[in-house]
């Protein structure tokens, strides 16, 4: 994934994967000393209660793609809107939970063997296709094939890279072995990425003449690109009397105000993403629910740290206390959030919480470009609207800056090519990334021959460690080794975390088991525990 | 307007107004294959293209090796230069065949089809109420200017006016949608259903376009009354003891009215400009979304085939507001 993608967004609506932040805003939430704060519908809002009830039609609204580049393809579909039709029309072979953690959905056993260099895999039994069909180990091979064929180029392909595709091997009817081409401890973690459905074996096209057939809760009835997709209840699902809806509609709204509007105006039952100044007025009036994930996307600011002057690590520093981080998140996601300590992966398994976290310190950045000769820095930090809350973060961060003595000049760039033409092109730039693993965004941003490696961090040294800490079967040896790469990108690393921003999602009084739910977990999207009182 | 040999002359003198629509009608393809030209230019002229934009997307790298960026490039056609893909472009135009999307390959008639419709209502809607709410207050305030009656007029045209649309469509909705739940905040159209199956949807859309639009035509309208009003013959025609009544129909309507209509006509086809952001604030499924990430994915068929279209209806709207103003003036009718 590209995160890019995701961030990126074209769109903005959109893409989405997973990563990204991107684009969309998002997401989610945070921890907040270590303990998570709760799922929870936000204060006391008045979410239906009690036994859910079955049956009724539930509209939800949220971004999507254009007509253009739409698609029901569940490789393929990268908007938010997209990945949650996906979500509730296929199944994955495991899934985020709310502490990223990963658990089994269609996979009834993944394991390793000794060394993490080959995978066996056994699906659930008694499962069933939306057609009738058994889900067997045929459909499982069909689907890592698919997602891996080169001549596919799917975006997803890239989180599998370390399954040698040509050697799965077929063991029992619902049993498939995976060889990996390089050894991992946590193949769960990767295989519970936004675009590891599993699909029917022989599948490879899905529109309105070509319907797509998933093990999902919902089946699918009809396809109007761009606009929306309607679902309806899949009475065989295999997760104990799940879904309660009858019929489920997703339609695709890009503006977060209107978004709002269509729910107040009852014109749908539940709106996601929810822009954070407007949750903040919402919670107050207390006309809809409002629930936020437990965790959250981060936006940070990206020096490539092999462009002058952030081949300084005096200036990294510097730059990384001048940054009001607990303002960012006051102010722009209005509470909804949590400060960044630099590293990716708040809340996730294996993030180090050791390290103490960087306070705004314009004091210290200040004596420490002293002592560096760098006194009146200037840098120019770039930033466009592609994702919520960029260039009002940018903007509250040339303020803080000019305490320490650094002139931060804005540049705007145009949200369409932003991600193609200024983002790791520029050495000041802005990201932002969903919540998947470790080993996930390492792998994407990190090692050094990573297309996406946005702040230039190219060891081999640390490349090595990296796949070594992967590879590793001990989990609390696993454990110290992945502190301390994060440790040497605490220190030197191009990042500048500010904040994890959550995922918010406001919902008619009617609604009831919707919880927030962090972006790239299992239930962000998923309607399969979602009810309407009548 | 300067006498014309095509009008005086030769085998067109006869229907001198049929040859005037058959020329204007001749301009107007001119100007459309022009606009199709600049917009083709234009695509071509911004940073990146779709093979860019695809590879950013799905592949891990930052914008794909530059040999997967030329195997894309050549599967979409895109390496072929751009005056060779405009020919291709218009060669299949002629034959009522727009493209397929680069991105997702479905047909840009599919892509676009119905929301093009949805747009046309919305537009039409707006365009039907538009002309006599400004040309009816346009006159009323212009033949009393200065009257309590014009001062009204003039100051809420002169307040609408200055409002974006996005605000007046977020007032809208504020006071009837959410406060006082007259309308929907929202115009969603169920899949495979027409805008005007629910015409309550089209209300806020319409007054917010409206608002937005009226004031400048009210305006324009009243501006060129009052002049009229204050014209010599006009002048003379009272002092002859003219009845005020015929005074106004017969000789200051007419003659306010012709030049109104080619500005009014200017100010419809800045609708195009503000249905952009009321199809967005009201998620009404129309065109523009579509427009908007069709350029920023560089998706040139899709981005030709609705400027096109956008071409097309301005012209047209000008072309039918010119021979609406030779109807009205005889003198233009005969060419002398």
């Amino acid at each position: 994934m590209n995160r890019s993608d995701l961030l990126s967004g074209r769109a903005g609506h959109s893409l989405s994967r997973r990563g990204f932040l991107g684009v969309l805003g998002a997401s989610s939430a945070l921890v907040l000393g270590g303990s998570l704060v709760g799922c929870s519908s936000g204060g006391g809002l008045p979410a239906a209660q009690g036994e859910p009830r079955r049956g009724g039609h539930l509209r939800a609204v949220v971004s999507g793609n254009s007509s253009s580049d739409d698609t029901l393809h569940p490789f393929v579909a990268a908007s938010w809107g997209g990945g949650m039709v996906m979500k509730n029309l296929f199944d994955k072979l495991c899934a985020y939970d709310d502490d990223l953690t990963v658990r089994n959905r269609l996979a009834e056993v993944i394991e390793p063997n000794a060394d993490g260099s080959e995978w066996t895999i056994r699906l659930r039994d008694g499962v069933r296709w939306h057609d009738g069909k058994r889900l067997s180990a045929d459909d499982l091979l069909h689907s890592i094939r698919h997602l891996l064929d080169p001549a596919n180029k799917f975006p997803g392909a890239l989180d599998l890279a370390m399954v040698d595709a040509a050697g799965l091997r077929k063991l029992d009817a619902r049993t498939v072995r995976l060889p990996m081409r390089e050894p991992i401890a946590d193949l769960p973690s990767v295989l519970a990425g936004w675009y590891v459905y599993v699909i029917q074996d022989g599948a490879t096209e899905f529109s309105n003449d070509e319907p797509p057939v998933g093990t999902g809760p919902f089946r699918f009835s009809r396809w109007e690109p761009g606009d929306r997709v309607a679902l309806s209840r899949n009475d065989d699902y295999w997760e104990n009397d799940l879904p309660y809806l009858d019929e489920l509609e997703i339609i695709f709204v890009s503006q977060a105000d209107t978004r709002l509007n269509a729910l107040l105006g009852g014109e749908a039952e539940i709106a996601h993403e929810v822009p954070w100044t407007q949750a903040r007025a919402q919670e107050k009036t207390g006309q809809v629910a409002i629930v936020s994930s437990p965790l959250g996307r981060f936006h940070a600011f990206n020096m490539l740290i092999d462009r002058e002057p952030f081949t300084d690590p005096a200036v990294r520093e510097a730059i990384k206390l001048s940054v009001d981080r607990q303002e960012i998140v006051d102010t722009v996601f209005a509470g909804y959030g949590e400060v960044g300590n630099d590293l990716y992966g708040k809340g996730a398994p294996l993030y180090n919480d050791d390290l103490p976290q960087r306070a705004y310190d314009p004091d210290k950045a200040r004596a420490l470009l002293r002592k560096a000769g760098k006194e009146d820095l200037r840098v120019t930090l770039h930033t466009s609207d592609v994702t919520p809350g960029f260039v009002e973060a940018a903007t509250l961060f040339v303020e803080h800056a000019k305490r320490a003595g650094i002139t931060v000049e804005l540049a705007k760039s145009p949200a369409d090519s932003y991600w193609t033409e200024v983002w790791t092109k520029q050495p000041f730039t802005q990201t932002g990334w969903g919540n998947y693993s470790l080993d996930w965004f390492f792998g994407q941003a990190l090692v050094s021959e990573s297309g996406q490696n946005e702040t230039a961090w190219r060891r081999p040294d640390w490349d090595r460690r990296f796949f070594q800490a992967r590879a590793t079967m001990d989990p609390a040896l696993r454990k110290e080794r992945y502190a301390e790469l994060q440790r040497e990108l605490w220190d030197e690393g191009g990042y500048v975390v500010h904040s994890f921003a959550k995922w918010i999602d406001g919902a008619s009084p009617r609604v009831g088991g919707l919880r927030g739910a962090t972006v790239s977990s299992d239930r962000w999207g998923s309607y399969r525990e979602v009810w309407l009182a009548s | 307007m300067p006498r014309d040999p095509l009008l005086t002359a030769g085998p067109g003198r006869h229907h001198p107004f049929l040859m005037l629509c058959i020329r204007r009608s001749l301009a107007g393809i001119a100007a459309t294959c022009a606009v199709s030209l600049l917009v083709f230019v234009g695509t071509d002229l911004l940073p990146g293209d779709a093979a860019d934009v695809i590879l950013t997307r799905s592949a891990s790298s930052g914008g794909g090796t530059p040999e997967q960026l030329a195997a894309l490039r050549a599967e979409l056609g895109l390496d072929v230069p751009w005056p060779q893909r405009y020919l291709g472009w218009i060669g299949g135009l002629l034959q009522g065949d727009l493209g397929s999307s680069l991105v997702s390959g479905r047909s840009v008639t599919d892509v676009i089809g119905s929301r093009l419709g949805n747009t046309l209502v919305l537009a039409g809607t707006a365009t039907v109420l538009l002309v006599p709410v400004a040309v009816g207050l346009g006159l009323w305030s212009g033949i009393r200017q200065g009257r309590p009656g014009d001062r009204v007029v003039s100051g809420v045209a002169v307040a609408a006016q200055a409002l974006p649309e996005f605000v007046a469509a977020t007032l809208l909705i504020a006071v009837f949608a959410l406060i006082a739940g007259l309308l929907p905040a929202v115009s969603l159209v169920p899949p495979g259903t027409s805008p005007l199956a629910r015409p309550e949807i089209l209300v806020l859309p319409v007054l917010s376009l409206l608002s937005v639009m009226a004031g400048q035509s009210i305006r324009m309208v009243r501006a060129r009354t009052s002049e009229v009003v204050r014209a010599d013959f006009v002048r003379v025609a009272r002092l002859h003891g003219i009845p005020e009544r015929r005074v106004v129909w017969r000789y200051v309507v007419p003659n306010a009215l012709g030049p109104a209509l080619q500005l009014l006509a200017g100010s419809i086809s800045w609708l195009v400009g503000g249905i952009v952001v009321v199809e967005q604030v009201f998620a009404y499924p129309g065109i523009s979304h579509e427009l908007v990430q069709a350029i920023i994915s560089r998706d040139v068929p899709v981005v030709q085939a609705l400027a096109f279209a956008m071409a097309v209806c301005t012209l047209a709207i000008y072309t039918l507001a010119d021979l609406l103003v030779v109807a009205l003036v005889p003198k233009l009718r005969t060419g002398g």
